[in-house]
């Protein structure tokens, strides 16, 4: 039954991607729609071949790809301390909890001249404000999560003759675990939006890099490879997160 | 099985507590009270909200300081928990959700530093005893309410603790799942030999149970009145329809009574300062 219900889904969501692609190939061939804008989805699948043999376009996912990682280490770990010293100290917690809220509704990228005057136009700039776009979230989940474990709990720990560490490692942590988890997925959807919007607005590689100027120069069917080359690595990424949470649920 | 010594187990010596309140007034949460729980004995908490019998509770169980007073075990002044003489069992679900069942009774024993596999057969054998080994590898999410209880039950005596502490462990669930689960208490409890301490708001669960009924006043907490229950233990279903029960229920209903109307009374004219930590009877 469950089994089969997904099916279904699945079958419902091939469905709709063939629909779009029905009306893609229909308007591009019918002509109604400039190539500058639109190509063929052949002419798109023509570029894969150049783009692998192109040293450029792996030096550019390589790019891309490091800068994410380093943006998402900068935003995990810098998000998790500060969660932590803030969220177990009730006073702080206070003080930090609508600073953090408030940041989130800032639009961050704002800041982003700031910060290639910081760090220059190469990845270091994207590192930093992927890192920063991605910080608030999980500073943010770590500071309710671990602020908001239910007291019943740790009474029951000391009742139960739990240590202080114990206390921590055994019940705190898993207690604030799944809010935490919540906020590192959030924090890093923003660390790729960070990186890649970077890479967009001012930049001399990366992929981001390689949609502006392929954009800028009308290659169209490029742009649109691109696009696509960014999305898969999206999608990878995501998993990947995704995964560990899992995996980490399960203990 | 049931029989008691002289030599109490646990003593209540005067114990006072007294906070302020965040508008600055001082509360007196519990006045004077003594208290002593023979070896063996099942001993009652009864009162209107507010009275202080669950913070009585949990200064008993180390879990909270009192302001003056004192309170020991065997003879021993109690500082701060003792995990492995005293047992507690919650008025809320306290189950850790991220761990099974078999892994939520064996916890303590977890803190202890009790070796895995000991600890697993020792919790094994106390899920069996309150009927819940199928359940083992369950999470506490896809259990009752009553059987939840029923683990919390087994987590505190995979402890093997000489004394239970008990803040309405079965508040939170319906009258017939609350007899049931206060029979199948009586039944485990003779198994166990245990010394308990039972925070109730139920005339009928107290007078089930108990060997000995202590009624308390409104706020401040004073012990008003103890309640003898000569009928001998293990309690059988029975019991709770018989003439002495009923007898006994209606005595400790007019005790209570006017403790009730009194603390209702003052919540009303505020002069009882309800709604700061009247929650924790």
């Amino acid at each position: 039954m469950a089994r089969r219900e997904r099916l279904t889904v699945v079958a419902i969501q091939l469905g709709l991607a063939a629909v779009v692609l029905a009306v893609w190939v229909y308007q591009t061939r019918a002509g109604r729609v400039s190539p500058i804008l639109l190509p063929q989805p052949e002419r798109v699948l023509d570029e894969f071949p150049d783009l692998v043999r192109d040293p450029v376009f792996w030096g550019s996912l390589r790019t891309t790809a490091l800068e994410l990682a380093g943006a998402f280490a900068v935003a995990a770990v810098a998000g998790l301390l500060v969660g932590v010293v803030v969220g177990r100290w009730a006073p702080a917690a206070r003080v930090a909890t609508p600073l953090l809220a408030w940041a989130q509704t800032v639009p961050i990228i704002l800041f982003y001249p700031i910060c290639i005057l910081l760090f220059g136009i190469g990845p270091m700039s994207k590192v930093a404000f992927g890192g920063f776009y991605g910080f608030f979230p999980i500073a943010a989940n770590t500071v309710l999560a671990l602020s908001t474990v239910p007291p019943r709990y740790l009474t029951a720990a000391a009742a139960l003759g739990a240590s202080r560490r114990q206390t921590v490692t055994r019940v705190l942590i898993p207690a604030a675990r799944p809010l935490i988890l919540s906020g590192v997925r959030l924090g890093a959807a923003l660390c790729l939006i960070g990186v890649l919007a970077g890479e967009l607005l001012g930049s001399t590689e990366g992929l981001g890099y390689q949609i502006a100027s392929s954009s800028g120069s009308f290659r169209t069917p490029e742009l649109y490879a691109y696009i696509f080359v960014a999305l898969v690595l999206v999608a990878i990424f995501n998993l990947a997160i995704t995964r560990a949470d899992d995996r980490n649920a399960q203990v | 099985m049931a029989e008691t010594t002289t030599a109490p187990a646990l003593t209540a010596t005067e114990v006072t507590m007294a906070y302020r309140t965040r508008r600055g007034h001082t509360v007196v949460a519990l006045d004077r009270v003594s208290l002593d729980v023979r070896r063996g004995e099942f001993v009652s908490l009864i009162g209107p909200s507010g009275c202080g019998k669950s913070t009585l509770l949990y200064i008993l169980g180390g879990l909270r300081r009192q302001t003056s007073g004192e309170v020991a075990l065997d003879g021993q002044r109690i500082t701060g928990p003792t995990p492995r003489k005293v047992g507690f069992v919650f008025q809320d679900y306290t189950l850790f959700p991220w761990r099974t069942i078999i892994s939520n009774v064996e916890v303590g024993l977890e803190f202890r530093g009790v070796g895995r596999k000991e600890r697993r057969e020792h919790a094994a054998y106390n899920l069996d005893l309150v009927g819940l080994g199928a359940f083992a590898n369950a999470y506490p999410g896809e259990l009752s309410g009553g059987m939840q209880q029923r683990v919390a039950i087994a987590r505190a005596l995979s402890m093997d603790p000489e004394i239970l502490l008990m803040d309405e462990p079965f508040g939170a669930l319906d009258e017939q799942t609350r007899t049931v689960l206060g029979e199948e208490l009586a039944r485990i409890l003779e198994k166990t030999g245990k010394t308990i301490v039972f925070v109730t708001h139920s005339l009928s669960e107290a007078v089930f149970l108990s060997d000995r009924v202590v009624v308390m006043s409104a706020r401040p907490g004073r012990i008003k009145e103890i309640l003898t229950v000569a009928e001998p233990r293990p309690r059988q279903p029975a019991f709770s329809t018989s003439q002495s029960f009923t007898d006994l229920r209606n005595g400790l209903f007019d005790l209570l009574h006017e403790e009730v109307r009194a603390a209702t009374l003052a919540e009303m004219s505020g002069a009882g300062i309800g709604g700061d930590g009247g929650r924790r009877g």
